[in-house]
């Protein structure tokens, strides 16, 4: 593969990644769930008890962005798409987007914190 | 019982193990980057480091997410939320850092064995910002990570 093309899907999967890794935030997608105190998944809405979304947000993004590689890949077989220092700037853009999103929803997130146990020991 | 709860600490001094290697070999990585835009060539070293880079990235990634369960609950849950909302905060931040950056490394790595610095020169804007999209994503990590420790640990 040269390296134009490998480029381009690059660019483009990184391109997906961001975005789906976002759209959580803003309720868009598929999200599951871990139970860490029941070692268990639910794929859907969200459970009552405490749960952990990190793991599936990730996949979730993963999974999305490994289509993307797979299209790219058959987009640029015959062709380049867009131009290398527009795609630089894209991505430093949205890199920049998607982390800055994420800054904005948690910098100052107010949480309520989980019931204490009464068999629970501080470490 | 929280998903390896009993090794939690011993994953946590791993993952700063890991993540001392990715902080040098992405620094070094950044620098050798820097030159290609600079028209200093270290082609093999720049592929070197895209690999240390890639290789530290996806074991730091994984044994912090394997830590990640007992933090969840010991540290975050029942400590932090209550205590230290920041820090928790702070925390999802870092978590979710980790994972924008992944992409990059993957993808620096992929150009680093195709990329021919001197000829490919248009290609070098995009390939120095997924690098230096790399560091700053690791540096910050890795001073939250450290705060994160110092106000309460697994």
């Amino acid at each position: 593969m040269n390296a134009r093309r490998a480029h381009d899907i690059v660019c483009i999967t990184a391109l997906v990644f961001f975005v789906a890794y976002v759209l959580p935030l803003f309720g868009v997608g598929p999200t599951l769930w871990y139970v860490p105190l029941e070692n268990r998944w639910v794929l859907g809405a969200k459970p009552t008890v405490m749960v952990m979304d990190w793991y599936g947000r990730t996949l979730f993004a993963i999974l999305a962005a490994g289509a993307a590689a797979i299209a790219a890949t058959l987009l640029t077989r015959k062709r380049a798409i867009g131009a290398p220092r527009i795609w630089a700037g894209v991505l430093a853009i949205a890199l920049a987007t998607a982390l800055g999103t994420y800054v904005e929803h948690l910098y100052a997130r107010e949480l309520t914190p989980e019931p204490v146990p009464s068999w629970y020991v501080p470490r | 019982m929280v998903l390896f709860d009993s090794v939690a600490r011993i994953l946590v001094v791993l993952h700063a193990a890991a993540a001392i290697v990715l902080v040098g070999s992405s620094t070094h990585h950044a620098l050798i980057a820097l030159g290609y835009l600079r028209s200093v060539f270290k082609e093999r070293l720049g592929r070197i480091y895209a690999s240390t880079v890639l290789g530290s990235y996806l074991v730091t990634f994984l044994l912090g997410g394997a830590a990640y369960p007992a933090f969840r609950y010991h540290v975050r849950a029942l400590y932090l939320d209550r205590y230290e909302p920041w820090a928790s905060n702070l925390f999802d931040i870092k978590e979710h850092f980790a994972s924008l950056g992944l992409p990059m490394a993957v993808g620096v790595f992929v150009l680093s064995r195709v990329l021919r610095p001197k000829q490919d020169t248009e290609l070098l804007p995009t390939y120095a910002v997924m690098v230096f999209g790399v560091a700053i994503i690791v540096w910050f990590n890795l001073f939250s990570g450290l705060i994160i420790t110092l106000v309460r640990g697994v």
